[in-house]
């Protein structure tokens, strides 16, 4: 059940309906936020048909049936899922309470290792097993000795790195003494189910969502308002921009041997779009669902193309994760190696980053996208004084989009590698890149709606970059702000998209 | 050692490691109101105050430093430990 799907239009519409009718009851709307969010993460990754089926079309004998049939591999995989979930958040809610009622400091100190190995522990079986023993034999077999090994068929728990990093960061500032220990176990595993964010972030912190659940929560006319048109907004840059883009990306990187080299560089370039759409789109969804619900989710994205620098690139991108990185990872790494000055803080970039780029994805691109991040952003402390200079000599409009320009571009490189999947891959549409082909005309025709609306959107982002979205158009005039909505909603349903469901590029991690 | 003190002597740490020569801090001075100190000068100024008053601080205090008026109690604290 995609954000983008249906189903999940009527799933939020009951859920919604019900929620606001148990005002009165804050136990009860948190139990209700709980069922749901578990039937979401089922649903999420069940196929649509199914789910069509579940909301529209129940008949309870069938369910009776299908279910004393017993459990095929589908319905395990949904138990599996399930349970992996509460285990996970029960775990870290018991661990918390326990290293929140120790007082010795090496006590705690195991304790929180041991909850940081298990969580970690079961994020490595389920995203890096394989990819670290085929490496380990792919290396061995390189050094003359003759190893086979067929992978483990293992399949990746949907949002597990999302709410391994959510509860992990909970247990951290527990143990860290930055944030008390929950009270409420019911309270504790809602917020991390919590439908909205489960799925592909953003990474809460306790501190920010759990006392929201433990609050009384009112019911707000301009919060609904800015709800749904923030929603709409992350429609249009899903289904609108990022989902025209994408068909176009997905043939060119397909087809590394027989694409033109200038269309690779063209795919390049609108996937820096598509991952800006589909990505932040998703969060504005995320945002604005929560938002209905009385509950205020962390900014993930703030305009991120208008930085002028990486440093400042990476403070709007993804935001809940660069701060989970800063907070958990680089901190502790630089103020280790801070008697190194300028030099500590270039290690723990590199480290942080590389470490970042696995988190994307078990492959070796992902940590060489990761490794090219964190030594720009190390070039970028070590020169800073110097481009200050060059600030205050060039124009500032001309130094700005130069800096602009410049992080976009390095960005688009970046994802080359990033997208490419696998270092074979890579070095194919490199060859591409190098071969005569570039000087072909691209196919712009296959992009040209996704890169008009693309056009469109940073224009309108640009006028709106103080806001908090791009149609955050509270205070504006009345007639503007509902000519814009209905604008958006008739160019959302004329979109050829919206019949063809593609699943947010996030959803992999 | 009182806050003022320390106060004053932090505020020169921070005019140095951030090459700012106008630098007012008072103890309820946060990252935000000062330009340029961010998570990546963040350990460098921590790094010079530890040098200046050959004090070591502990990843778990320097987490907890809301302001300046944390870090300068945090000093005096050691001092007098």
């Amino acid at each position: 059940m995609l954000f983008t799907s249906f189903s999940f239009f009527i799933f939020l519409a009951i859920v919604y309906v019900i929620y606001w009718s148990l005002i009165k009851f804050r136990k009860a709307q948190n139990i209700l936020l709980l069922l749901g969010s578990y039937f979401f993460y089922c649903a999420a990754a069940m196929p649509q048909n199914k789910i069509a089926r579940l909301l529209f079309n129940f008949r309870f004998e069938e369910a009776w049936y299908s279910f004393s049939k017993g459990f095929d591999e589908s319905k395990w995989h949904m138990v599996q899922l399930l349970l992996l979930l509460w285990l996970s958040s029960s775990f870290a809610y018991f661990m918390g309470k326990t290293i929140g009622r120790q007082k010795k400091e090496t006590t705690r100190k195991w304790l929180m290792a041991l909850s940081a190995t298990v969580h970690l522990g079961v994020l490595c079986y389920f995203k890096y097993f394989n990819f670290f023993v085929q490496s380990f034999v792919d290396a061995a077999n390189t050094m003359g000795w003759q190893i086979i090994f067929s992978p483990e068929h293992i399949l990746l728990p949907l949002a597990i790195s999302f709410f391994t990093f959510h509860v992990l960061g909970y247990t951290f500032d527990v143990y860290q003494e930055t944030y008390e220990p929950a009270d409420d176990y019911i309270d504790f595993i809602t917020h991390v189910a919590f439908f909205p964010q489960l799925v592909a972030g953003p990474i809460e912190r306790a501190g920010h969502l759990l006392p929201q659940f433990t609050n009384k929560r009112t019911f707000n006319r301009e919060r609904m308002e800015s709800g749904i048109s923030q929603m709409l907004w992350g429609f249009f840059k899903k289904t609108v921009v990022a989902d025209s883009i994408g068909k176009f990306v997905t043939y060119v990187y397909a087809n590394d041997a027989t694409s033109s080299g200038s269309n690779v560089i063209l795919a390049t370039l609108a996937f820096t779009i598509q991952v800006y759409c589909d990505f932040s789109g998703y969060s504005d969804i995320a945002l604005g669902c929560a938002r209905l619900l009385g509950f205020e989710l962390l900014k993930n994205f703030n305009f991120p193309y208008f930085s002028t620098s990486l440093t400042e690139f990476w403070r709007r991108w993804h935001i809940s994760l660069s701060t989970w990185i800063t907070d958990y990872l680089y901190m502790p790494i630089s103020f280790s190696k801070r008697s190194w000055g300028k030099w500590g803080i270039v290690y723990a970039a590199i480290i942080s980053f590389t470490l970042s780029g696995l988190w994307h994805g078990a492959q070796w691109t992902a940590a060489l996208w990761g490794l090219m991040h964190g030594i720009v952003l190390g070039y970028e402390v070590l020169t800073k004084e110097v481009r200050k200079k060059w600030s205050q000599v060039i124009p500032t409009a001309v130094y700005s989009v130069f800096s602009a320009v410049l992080v976009w571009l390095f960005w688009g490189l970046s994802q080359l590698v990033f997208r490419s999947g696998s270092i074979t891959k890579l070095n194919a549409l490199w060859a591409r890149i190098c071969s005569e082909s570039l000087f072909t005309m691209p196919y712009f025709s296959s992009v040209k709606d996704g890169l008009m609306w693309g056009g469109l959107l940073f224009i309108v982002e640009w006028i709106q970059r103080k806001k908090e979205y791009g149609l955050d158009l509270q205070n504006t005039n009345y007639m503007i702000r509902w000519t814009a909505y209905a604008a958006i909603i008739v160019i959302i349903f004329s979109s050829d998209n919206l019949n063809n469901q593609n699943e947010f590029l996030y959803f992999q991690f | 050692m009182t806050q003022e003190e320390v106060l004053a002597h932090v505020t020169e740490i921070f005019k140095n490691v951030l090459k700012k020569e106008q630098l007012n801090l008072t103890p309820e001075t946060t990252a935000a109101d000062v330009d340029g100190w961010d998570s990546l000068t963040h350990v460098m100024l921590i790094d010079a105050v530890e040098n200046h008053y050959k004090v070591k601080f502990k990843l778990n205090e320097v987490i907890k430093f809301n302001n300046v008026g944390d870090l300068c109690a945090c000093v005096i604290k050691k001092l007098s430990a």
